[in-house]
């Protein structure tokens, strides 16, 4: 399903004293099957964008096309059963959402409530609960007397289990150990590949954006100041300064490393790996003359 | 939240309201509340509304924002007019369609409860709108104390109060991040049977109380950590003072009343 945002502005609590702007006329199309990823401070209107792509709000001006869908302030009473089972969202610390007696039940409750037959319930709460790395002897249990970091696992599992084409996901690895992190992380990457999914992932953190995403975009104050792929962004690094957001450890090592040596490693997105790979022939074509 | 709900919100300023002592304006608004109910003609209920509407002036609210802000009310003031406009039979009959009747005695009482009520909202929101729930709090405190020579547990009911209106926003931000999680998972509550709009609430309700739970845990291990042991000998950060402008208002606040005694008959 392709997404855009045309001029999208939102305002909290308009026409009283409180009335907060969020969103300043963002642009964005995302096509189906992107890995986009929205960083920016914290503020930045991140999560108010995110709650459009479900119709949990609705833009003040502009609208959100979403792909039959079309979202602006004169359809606001739409049908959107349709649409929130297809777009996935993950919020902020979703394991505050679970309510259920059980995690199995918890687990079947966005599913059940969008009309998927009990049997093939089931079944896929076998299949999710495993791709997000738990076992099945947890679907009996409460989700309260869980973790933190599996009870947001059995949330993201909740959201999985209804099979949506777009998952949206804001800050998922907030508050968990780096191990959890990454693993996590690697959970969705696996699932944006095999599931053909399109992914927005909403994040403070660089180095995620700059591995994972095909695209980022750069939010500030509500505005969208930057976007492009990582190279772009790369490229643009001086705009990232202007907001004080950091370049991932790696880039702000390529930086010094090409300040220091006299030859330059081009940044094409590479992996760790792959610059250690090229620093290290580089040397040795050094070493050879 | 709920934008346009102004029950309950505090609205900061600096307008003659904003700076009075909040143990003058609660003992105004609490003899105004009472005196609400000693008006009996035209003369006495203007008087008040024209009070009403000039502190709103004062406030530096605009008085649509606070006559929108208490829409829920609004219905039971349409609701009580409407009781009294069919339900009383005094007076003579002023219109009449088959079996209704309508008597000129059920339009004055309705006319007047509902009339009442607005005052009264009014009144009282305009104190909460202008005033930190930390000032109502401390003013109640303050003005209660002469009650702890009997053992009546002032500050401990003072500190709840205080508690209870700092946490009312927190919930309902709580509620609307749930309402809105639950929505995505499917959960409709503007369609449906009764009975199945009911069941969507459980969704709702389950994680508001355990998130309440979990912050009345954690609020009371931070007071515990930082050697909270109750009311005695807890000195205040900030010393409540009446100024020459609580002065001011209650002379004003004094005349207005004895014009209002005047009016009445
Ligand atoms: N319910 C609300 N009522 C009023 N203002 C709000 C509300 N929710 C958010 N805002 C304001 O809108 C702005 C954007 O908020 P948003 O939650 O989208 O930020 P964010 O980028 O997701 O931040 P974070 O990284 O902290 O999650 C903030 O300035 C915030 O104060
Ligand atoms: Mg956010």
């Amino acid at each position: 399903m392709d997404i855009q945002f045309k001029k999208v502005s939102y305002i909290y609590q308009p026409n009283t004293p409180f009335s907060h702007q969020a969103l300043h006329e963002i642009d964005l199309t995302i096509k189906s099957g992107e890995f986009i990823a929205i960083v920016g401070h914290t503020g930045s209107g991140k999560s108010t964008l995110l709650q459009h792509l479900n119709g949990l709000i609705y833009p003040a001006t502009g609208e959100v096309r979403i792909g039959e869908y079309v979202l602006n302030d004169e359809n606001r009473k739409q049908d959107l059963k349709e649409l929130r089972q297809k777009v996935g969202l993950v919020f902020q610390y979703p394991e505050h959402q679970l309510f259920e007696e059980t995690v199995e039940k918890d687990i079947a409750f966005g599913p059940r409530n969008f009309g998927v037959p009990d049997k093939l319930i089931d079944q896929r709460i076998k299949q999710v609960i495993e791709e997000v790395g738990l076992n099945e002897e947890i679907l009996s249990k409460s989700p309260f007397e869980l973790s933190g970091g599996q009870m947001r696992r059995v949330a993201i599992a909740g959201i999985l289990a209804a099979m949506p084409e777009v998952l949206v996901l804001d800050e998922p690895t907030a508050g968990l150990d780096p191990y959890g992190q990454q693993q996590m992380m690697a959970l969705f990457y696996r699932l944006h590949k095999e599931r053909k999914l399109t992914t927005i992932l909403v994040t403070h953190k660089m180095e995620d954006a700059f591995t994972y995403a095909d695209r980022i975009v750069v939010l500030e104050k509500g505005n969208k100041i930057l976007e492009g792929t990582p190279v772009d962004i790369f490229r643009d690094r001086r705009f990232l300064h202007n907001v004080r957001l950091e370049l991932p450890e790696i880039l702000l090592f390529l930086e010094k490393f090409n300040d220091t040596f006299p030859f330059t490693i081009e940044y094409k997105g590479q992996t760790v790996e792959e610059i250690a790979v090229e620093i290290d022939q580089k040397l040795k074509e050094i070493k050879g003359q | 939240m709920k934008s346009w709900l102004v029950i309950g919100q505090y609205v900061p300023g600096h307008s003659v309201l904003h700076r009075l002592d909040p143990r003058t304006k609660l003992l105004m608004i609490f003899t105004y509340v009472i005196i609400v109910f000693f008006a009996n003609n035209t003369l006495s209920y203007g008087l008040l509304a024209i009070f009403a509407i000039w502190t709103i002036f004062l406030s530096k609210l605009s008085l649509t924002y606070i006559l929108k802000g208490i829409t829920p009310i609004w219905f039971f003031i349409i609701f009580s007019f409407l009781i009294h406009l069919f339900f009383t039979n005094d007076g003579d009959i002023i219109w009449q369609l088959s079996g209704l009747k309508i008597y000129s005695g059920g339009l004055v009482k309705g006319l007047t409860i509902s009339l009442r009520f607005l005052l009264l909202i009014m009144v009282t929101s305009l104190l909460t709108l202008t005033t930190s729930p930390m000032e109502i709090t401390d003013a109640l405190e303050n003005l209660l104390s002469p009650l702890q020579k009997w053992k009546f547990p002032v500050h401990e009911l003072a500190l709840m109060l205080s508690i209870s209106l700092r946490f009312i926003p927190t919930l309902m931000d709580e509620l609307d991040k749930i309402s809105k999680a639950q929505a995505s998972r499917g959960v409709d509550l503007r369609t449906g049977s009764l009975k199945s709009r009911m069941y969507a609430v459980i969704p709702l309700l389950v994680p508001l109380f355990i998130s309440a739970f979990r912050r009345a845990e954690d609020l009371a291990m931070a007071m515990e950590a930082r050697g909270y042991r109750g009311g005695e000998g807890r000195t205040k950060l900030r010393q409540l003072s009446y100024s020459w402008l609580d002065f001011q208002a209650v002379v004003i606040y004094i005349f207005i009343m004895i014009i209002f005694f005047m009016l009445r008959n």
